[in-house]
């Protein structure tokens, strides 16, 4: 079977390009990419400038190269492809096909006028055009009732572009597992405040959700400055944020209060110059 | 209508009223310092959840007399001690923002910001 | 109140969800703070009026399920936002009022707004 070349031609690049993207910055590192590609099954991640304009394109390929190295601590920047190739938005799909056998790339990314990356288009979504099939999203399940299920995401200090998507992921896994909505929404403000928390106080953390038929802990702990008082920092109101951080929105002493108001338990541990870990706690058999 | 008598009908937790008399003509709600510093009018009520003590400094520097601390956030003993040494009232209560405006609203005052 | 309405009272313009007008709205908060949107509004059928554009707005709608957000003094949200909004299918309004005249429009057409309750 030939596809007449008229139906790539009346196809547009964005109708079919994948806009569930990740962006990242030059100092972000190879380890956090590598995360980000496994959770959001992607192969492509953008790098962005400030004004959010691409300046490259960090690669499954990129990210092997650094592996082989033993080297994923290193920033993208040492690793990405600088000013890569990509597509415009209003391109056709048969002039992408042609990019797509002039270099054998496995994905572009897809910039507009203004150098911002709308979307990827990898020969995947190409494929999937083709088969006219709708991607279904994965069904998580669990193992056992024994085993817990167990969420794990890197968080970033001061990546305030991609702060929220573990908290959002793992709202949308507890949903897909038919948890009660009213814990779910605990759950969502707790993992958002601690997400936050990391972003704007600390280098760099991890987000842990364990779930059993009976408790959700959610455990989020970083590489940061670490809290000196923490009965101080409890108290609403009491914030150490800079007024940068206050005037997007967060910083007004009021996560730590809102992650306790959702908590049936909460436990924080510091140590100064260390780190912080917070533990909180839902019980699910409360009745 | 005097910022001791909105204190009054509206409840609100008095911390501090060394200005009680002030006349308020306008209401602001922002919780975003530099943009009341860019917008706000003199003779504004200010209500926000920022308890942090540059809220006084910018207070200070747009001539706002009269502050709300909303959704029961109470300030520290800097901030309070801020406000009195430059002459500003500050108010708690424990409703939001949302409903103290509509209730100041009602009252008649309006939300009037500078335009840039 | 139905979303159609509020668009009506504050003349706001609609940026994405004109399709969702009919939603109805039972509760309102207006904050530029994130922290104190998560702990006003955590009940089904609830509206953020706010001043703060970023990404940030809709993740924290997202966490929430808010049914709109109304974006106050006219400011228009940027891109990275809206596509953020219409991936959640969360409408997007704005009007031209400040948040202080918002909320006096809507509270005195009867909407209600949350007092925070428990830990503060």
């Amino acid at each position: 079977m030939r596809i007449p070349k008229e139906f790539f031609e009346g196809v547009k690049v964005k109708e079919i390009m994948n806009t569930d993207i990740v962006m990242v910055t030059p100092y972000h590192d190879m380890k956090s990419i590598q995360e980000i590609m496994r959770i959001k099954r992607i192969d492509g991640v953008p790098v962005v400038n400030d004004l959010g304009k691409i300046i490259g394109l960090v690669t499954v390929e990129n990210v092997i190269s650094a592996l082989a190295s033993g080297d994923l601590k290193s920033p993208c920047e040492k690793y990405m492809v600088r000013n890569p190739k990509y597509l415009d938005p209003e391109d056709n799909l048969y002039t992408a096909l042609k990019l797509f056998r002039q270099y054998r790339f496995g994905r572009f990314p897809v910039v507009n006028n203004e150098g911002e990356v709308l979307g990827i288009l990898s020969t995947k979504d190409i494929v999937l055009k083709l088969l006219a099939i709708e991607e279904k999203e994965v069904k998580i399940e669990k193992k056992s009732e024994l085993e817990p299920l167990i969420l794990e995401y890197p968080v970033l200090g001061g990546d305030f572009v991609s702060a929220g998507i573990a908290s959002s992921t793992v709202k949308k896994v507890l949903q897909q597992l038919g948890v009660e909505p009213s814990i779910i929404r605990r759950v969502a403000i707790i993992t958002y405040e601690a997400e936050m928390n990391i972003v704007i106080h600390a280098y760099r953390g991890v987000l842990k959700v364990f779930l059993t038929p009976e408790i959700i802990e959610i455990i989020a702990e970083d590489e940061g400055p670490g809290i000196s008082d923490i009965e101080l920092a409890m108290q609403p109101g009491y914030s150490t944020a800079p007024d940068n951080i206050r005037e997007m929105g967060f910083g007004a002493g009021m996560g730590l209060p809102n992650i306790k108001n959702c908590s049936d338990e909460l436990r924080i541990e510091s140590i100064v110059g260390k780190g912080t870990k917070v533990i909180s706690k839902i019980y699910l058999d409360k009745k | 209508m005097k910022s001791k008598e909105i204190a009054q009908i509206l409840n609100f937790q008095v911390i501090s009223s060394p200005n009680g008399d002030v006349d308020i003509k306008y209401g602001i709600v922002c919780d975003l310092l530099s943009f009341v510093m860019a917008h706000a009018l003199e003779d504004s009520i200010w209500l926000t959840i920022q308890t942090h003590l540059n809220t006084i400094a910018v207070a200070v520097l747009t001539g706002i007399r009269s502050i709300v601390f909303v959704s029961g956030q109470k300030p520290n003993e800097e901030t309070i001690k801020k406000a009195i040494e430059e002459k500003i009232n500050l108010y708690v209560t424990e409703k939001s923002a949302f409903e103290i405006a509509g209730e100041l609203y009602k009252l008649g005052i309006r939300g009037e910001e500078k335009r840039l | 109140m139905k979303l159609r309405e509020i668009k009506e009272i504050l003349s706001a313009e609609v940026i994405i969800g004109e399709e969702e007008l009919n939603r109805e709205i039972n509760l309102a908060g207006a904050t530029d703070l994130m922290s104190d949107a998560l702990a006003l509004l955590g009940e089904g059928g609830a509206l953020l009026l706010t001043g703060l554009v970023t990404p940030q707005v809709i993740r924290t709608a997202e966490m929430l399920d808010l049914s709109a957000i109304i974006f106050v003094r006219g400011k228009m949200p940027p891109k990275e936002t809206i596509e953020l909004a219409k991936k959640i299918n969360i409408p997007l309004l704005r009007t031209k009022y400040p948040m202080y005249e918002a909320c006096g429009r809507l509270y005195s057409a009867g909407l209600k707004g949350r007092k925070v309750e428990g830990i503060l």
